[in-house]
């Protein structure tokens, strides 16, 4: 063995390390909250470890319950789902999951929902000095009545939350935006204000179905949040507007089933990716996108840098 | 679970809209209840894929029968139909499974209770079961006799006996009104009508649920159920992953489905 390949293998053997809002990540992409619950199922069809990072399904205080009906439909290119955030409370998820991510080779993100303001706080209380490696903080869900979206909304709210909570806890805060607003650029703004360290764009665009059968609406909580490759170019013109107006990294998401999607969230300015839905359709996705983006750029001889934020430098 | 890409080497109607689909392939420790999500477009429409239970695996491959009912499971069956019969092998379907829990056998004797699109998970059941040389009998009730499937198949394993709302094959009325005092335990599987009326007599066993489903493999919670146990206690399920069989009477109808 010459010692240039001995080289090889041993740099081949170090982990890459991207930051993202002082968060460390493995590779620039990840499960989106939601879509992979707390990483126990897919761990048993994937190895969990190529992950960039892990971002687990939503916790609140105390367990949620979720709605009542049906909770996913099918729409064109895409799904709807009123799950309503049940989760087991952040708790449960110390005791019985955390452990099992811990033992894993992979950061852990967790996706923070609350009620009230509160709410939000204690949760991210409980995640100090757990291992964790960021919080997302989701102020965009619209599938429960009071707290989630009703926060991402308001540039006054989503400032005063992001605010409490970047004072409570020293982990990075990455903050999940709504999409269902006029102007998402004055959000980002606010919630850059108030401390963020990155922002997760975007969450399910809000949505209907009816069942012409019955008349009705067919999910349980009448609206739902829209997902999959149907909202893939609201998602890269937020993206986009962002990355252009508000220095922060950002985090791509919406709608990405394939590598082409990945690089239009980087060519609209987008550091790092989430992938959701197409999970459901593709249980697999996720493991080889990290190596198809490294082929992609080794046949193009470009790095990631110069593809992020690319279609922005064009015009 | 794992996800397999398999020649599809025999696709025939054996009743109106209904298909019988055999893959070339096998499931490792596939337990009969169990079911796959069925990829039905390359394309990303329609998006999701759509569960199917398995039907029972031989030497031949992993048989499906599956109903068209809407536009995925249309499109896969004009799909398949379109294809010329010497192409079969040619062609490949996407499948994601084995997923979720089958039926856990017990004792040496057995009733099975299906209605319509639910008879074919109980096929493989019935002849885990007959290998295991149990004593079983199959009740299947259909709309009318057209509608009627793999009865002759069951015969190799069970006792049948059939039911049609129209009588037009055995006795006429429901499959329950076939249900004799010694039936326990029970195997059902079938429309939610069928498995709520089980509960009305002094039965145990499972039944399998139906759900609409994202994921199929336990990380949406599009699927959750409430069910109870022993103690009474409520126990939140996801019917893809803890399921879709369910002890008999333990499930907390109407909150969430259709
Ligand atoms: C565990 C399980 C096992 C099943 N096994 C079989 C089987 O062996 N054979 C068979 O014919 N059918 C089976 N079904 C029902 C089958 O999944 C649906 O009929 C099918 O998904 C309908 O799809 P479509 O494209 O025809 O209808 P569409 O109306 O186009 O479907 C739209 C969406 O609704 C969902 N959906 C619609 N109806 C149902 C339903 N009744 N149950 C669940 N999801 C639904 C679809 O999956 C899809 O996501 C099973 C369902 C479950 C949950
Ligand atoms: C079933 C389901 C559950 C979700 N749950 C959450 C959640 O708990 N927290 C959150 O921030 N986003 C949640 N989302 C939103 C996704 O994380 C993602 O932002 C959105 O679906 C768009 O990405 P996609 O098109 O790749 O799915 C959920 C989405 C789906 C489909
Ligand atoms: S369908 Fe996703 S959890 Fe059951």
């Amino acid at each position: 063995m010459t010692d240039r390949y001995f080289l090889l293998v041993l740099l081949s053997g170090v982990k890459q390390v991207i930051d993202l809002g002082g968060a460390k990540l493995r590779n620039r992409f990840m499960s989106a909250s939601g879509c992979f619950g707390y990483g126990k199922e897919f761990a048993k069809v994937m190895d969990l470890n190529t992950l960039g990072a892990i971002v687990v399904k939503g916790l609140s205080l105390k367990p949620w319950p979720g709605n009542k009906g049906v909770r996913v439909a099918e729409t064109p290119a895409g799904m709807l789902n009123a799950i309503g955030l049940e989760n087991p409370g952040v708790d449960y998820f110390i005791d019985h999951y955390l452990p099992f991510l811990k033992a894993k080779d992979i950061p852990i993100v967790v996706n923070i929902v609350g009620h009230s303001l509160d709410e939000y706080i204690q949760v991210a209380r409980r995640l100090e000095k757990t291992g964790v490696e960021a919080l997302e903080l989701n102020i965009s869900c619209p599938n429960v009545k009071e707290g989630g979206i009703a926060f991402g909304t308001s540039p006054t709210k989503a400032f005063s939350v992001v605010k409490a909570v970047r004072e409570q806890s020293t982990l990075p805060l990455w903050v999940k935006l709504s999409p269902n607003v006029t102007d998402i650029v004055e959000i980002a703004c606010a919630v850059k204000d108030a401390g963020a360290d990155a922002l997760t764009l975007i969450n399910t665009l809000t949505g209907m179905v009816i069942d012409i059968t019955t008349g009705k609406p067919l999910l349980g909580n009448v609206t739902g949040g829209l997902s999959g490759p149907a909202i893939r170019p609201i998602a890269i013109r937020m993206v986009y507007q962002v990355a252009t107006k508000v220095d922060l990294p950002i985090i791509g998401v919406g709608g990405i089933s394939s590598l082409s999607d990945a690089l239009e969230f980087f060519m609209a300015g987008a550091s790092a990716v989430q992938v959701g839905a197409a999970l459901f359709r593709d249980p697999l996705l996720l493991e080889r996108l990290p190596k198809e983006l490294e082929d992609y750029l080794k046949q193009r001889q470009l790095s990631i840098e110069e593809v992020i934020g690319l279609a922005r430098r064009s015009v | 679970m794992n996800e397999y890409l398999l020649p599809v080497i025999e696709h025939k109607e054996i009743a109106p809209d209904i298909f019988s689909l055999y893959l070339k392939g096998n499931l490792k420790n596939y337990e009969p209840g169990q079911f796959v999500q069925v990829e039905v477009s390359e394309s990303l429409e329609p998006f999701l894929r759509r569960p199917i239970s398995i039907c029972e695996i031989d030497k031949k491959g992993i048989r499906l029968v599956y109903r068209t009912k809407g536009r995925g499971t249309k499109l896969l069956a004009n799909k398949l139909a379109s294809r010329d019969q010497n192409n079969y092998g040619k062609t490949y379907l996407r499948i994601f499974g084995p997923l979720g829990h089958g039926f856990p056998i017990i004792g040496n004797k057995a009733t099975l209770i299906g209605g319509g699109i639910g008879v074919p998970p109980l096929l493989g059941l019935a002849k885990k079961m007959w290998q295991q040389g149990m004593k079983i009998t199959a009740l299947l009730g259909f709309n009318t006799k057209e509608n009627a499937i793999l009865i002759d198949e069951f015969k190799n394993y069970a006792e049948v006996l059939i039911a049609t709302l129209d009588g037009s094959l055995g006795h006429r009325g429901l499959v329950t009104e076939l249900i004799t005092d010694n039936a326990t335990p029970v195997y059902a599987c079938g429309p939610e009508a069928l498995l709520r009326a089980l509960e009305r007599f002094n039965l145990t066993g499972y039944y399998s649920l139906e759900r609409r489903m994202a994921c199929g493999i336990g990380v949406c919670l599009g699927c959750n159920i409430t069910v109870l146990t022993k103690d009474k206690k409520e126990l939140r399920q996801r019917v893809c992953y803890d399921g879709p069989v369910f002890p008999l009477g333990f499930v907390k109808w109407g909150e969430a489905g259709d």
